[in-house]
């Protein structure tokens, strides 16, 4: 009893069988994903797959039609005080705050929220307006402010509060990318002293600063993985081989005969041969003897590392097949 | 809660919300007294040659007067001035951005209710008050408890439209729904009103408190004869507040 205690409380959020109904669609169905303390999550999927609706649910703004939910070993009830969030702060992917409030009144009203020492937190909100290079206008109606100003201000105010989890949907959507490379440096920072769990649809700043990834797609879960094991399994499916070039015609059709072999396709003046899903390795030490032994003359076999991108959309069209993701 | 109901006034006296309800309320302090103290002089420039009379004016009659346009007048605006107060903060997002951080629900619209009942009782009383000694610089003075009791009808009446909009504006989408139901009631019980005016009904009616302003001021009603409406139309914006906090509850944001 007491182990299993001690592993959920290793969670900072345990999703189990989430669903959601709306009217007339289902915005998640059956979703189950851990987040461990102390990481950065990505949570990915394309626009319409359900990100945001999971992450209202999270914060108890609107209710599952099924499921649980336990952030920081704290059940979510939806409709009752939840503790959890003290030590939670949220970020919108279009950051909104009340009417009428300048800059540093925003952010002293977070402070205030979250019962900050006076002292202390005007202390860390003036570091944090000068990092977001807000100060000159932290005087100014956040009505006035840009978008990108007003994500900046969101992140700031996110980050004054110091949460143990920080919810952030789309966090660098509107920066530029000084503003996008200053966020990434920060979250990047913040792990194992917070846990944050992001959701974006920029594949390349969540391969930077991301260790785990949920993917989903129309309301499902497609894969909960470590971003490295992703693009170990995803990404360095691709090989690149050149031959002769009086020989790529015949060396594409022996390559495409192979079972471990998914595609050959013409990539510049080499072939692409992308493999099938855990046949990569085979692939590799089969596929050299056997062009030799029937007289192709390889000049180059490489693997092609591709992002994050890449893989992410491999996922989604394996799902999209009908194929196995897990 | 201390921080929120700075939030709320901070954030409806800066994007004038506050001030125009007060303002109009001002205005027919201002203009009331003068306007009935100088009728005869006022008409007389416009009307040459044709003779006019008026009865005396009375200080009892400037001040019902001021309490009549504000009725009117001053409650059209404030439906107008808080029919966004919950359901524009709903469509923008600031509610979940509210509620995605250690606010509760009751915390979040009790606030807002509390700050909207304050700026309506001390703004009125403060109108009240100007015009009452405005009222009698021109026209002399008229009993202090009947100018409170008078101010008390209207104080608690717009309490009780402030009440209405604001659970539309909680349980309906959009500002303009919630506003356009608020109006709605607002020229309903006008009419209901009439109807009802000779029954027993009436004596429990909230729009009595309207129909006594005048009888409050000079004299001629007293505070049992409102005491029935006064406590129907106190319950009734309780009630109100406690029905848009329940609905709200379920609200998703």
């Amino acid at each position: 009893m007491a182990e299993e205690r001690n592993k959920i409380n290793t969670y900072a959020l345990e999703v189990k069988g989430l669903t959601k109904h709306f009217a007339n669609h289902r915005a998640l169905q059956e979703v189950d994903f851990t987040v461990q303390q102390g990481n950065i999550h990505g949570f990915l999927g394309p626009n319409g797959a359900g990100k945001t609706t999971a992450i209202k649910i999270i914060l108890g703004l609107i209710p599952a039609t099924a499921g649980k939910v336990n952030v920081m070993g704290e059940p979510l009830t939806y409709g009752k005080n939840l503790r959890y969030l003290q030590h939670t702060n949220y970020l919108p992917q279009d950051p909104v705050f009340p009417e009428g409030l300048t800059g540093k009144e925003a952010l002293g009203l977070v402070a205030d929220i979250y019962k900050l020492p006076y002292k202390a937190s005007r202390k860390r909100l003036g570091k944090l307006l000068g990092y977001f290079q807000l100060e000159d206008a932290a005087n100014r109606k956040v009505g006035a402010y840009s978008r990108g100003m007003q994500q900046r201000l969101g992140l700031a105010a996110v980050l004054l509060t110091e949460p143990k989890l920080m919810i952030l949907d789309e966090p660098v959507s509107a920066l530029d990318p000084e503003g996008r490379r200053r966020v990434l440096d920060i979250i990047s920072r913040l792990k194992g002293r917070a846990t944050v769990f992001f959701s974006s649809h920029i594949l390349a700043d969540v391969e930077r600063v991301c260790d785990h990834v949920t993917i989903i797609d129309h309301g499902r879960k497609l894969l909960q993985i470590s971003t490295g094991e992703l693009l170990n399994r995803y990404a360095m499916e691709q090989y690149l081989v050149s031959v002769r070039a009086d020989q790529r015609r015949e060396a594409a059709a022996l390559i495409r005969q192979h079972k471990a072999v998914r595609e050959v396709v013409p990539h510049l003046d080499k072939l692409l041969i992308i493999s099938e899903p855990g046949e990569a390795v085979a692939m590799a030490e089969q596929m050299i003897p056997l062009l030799i032994s029937r007289g192709i003359v390889v000049t180059e076999f490489m693997q092609n590392r591709t992002d994050l991108e890449e893989a992410f959309f491999r996922v989604l069209e394996e799902n999209h097949r009908g194929g196995e993701v897990e | 809660m201390k921080v929120l109901i700075l939030k709320e006034f901070r954030s409806n006296w800066r994007s004038f919300r506050y001030p125009a309800f007060l303002l109009v309320i001002l205005f027919f302090a201002l203009l009331d007294p003068p306007m009935i103290a100088y009728m005869d002089e006022i008409l007389g420039y416009f009307a040459t040659g044709v003779e006019i009379a008026f009865p005396e004016p009375t200080p009892a009659d400037a001040f019902a007067s001021y309490l009549s346009d504000a009725s009117q007048i001053g409650l059209m605006v404030l439906i107008f001035v808080l029919m966004g107060s919950v359901a524009k903060e709903k469509e923008t997002g600031v509610a979940g951005w509210m509620l995605s951080k250690p606010v509760s629900r009751w915390q979040f619209l009790g606030a807002k209710y509390l700050v909207h009942c304050l700026v309506i009782i001390f703004g009125i009383l403060a109108c009240s008050v100007l015009a009452y000694f405005y009222t009698m610089s021109l026209l002399g003075s008229i009993p202090i408890e009947q100018a409170v009791l008078g101010t008390l009808a209207l104080i608690v009446f717009a309490l009780l439209i402030a009440s209405i909009t604001f659970f539309f504006s909680t349980v309906l989408k959009s500002p303009l729904q919630a506003g356009g139901a608020a109006i709605f009631i607002f020229f309903v019980s006008g009419i209901l009103n009439m109807l009802i005016a000779n029954s027993a009904a009436a004596d429990f009616y909230p729009n009595t408190l309207l129909a006594n302003m005048l009888p409050l001021v000079n004299g001629t009603a007293e505070l049992p004869d409102v005491a029935g409406p006064l406590a129907v139309t106190l319950a009734l914006s309780l009630l109100l507040f406690l029905l848009s906090g329940l609905f709200f509850r379920k609200i998703e944001l």
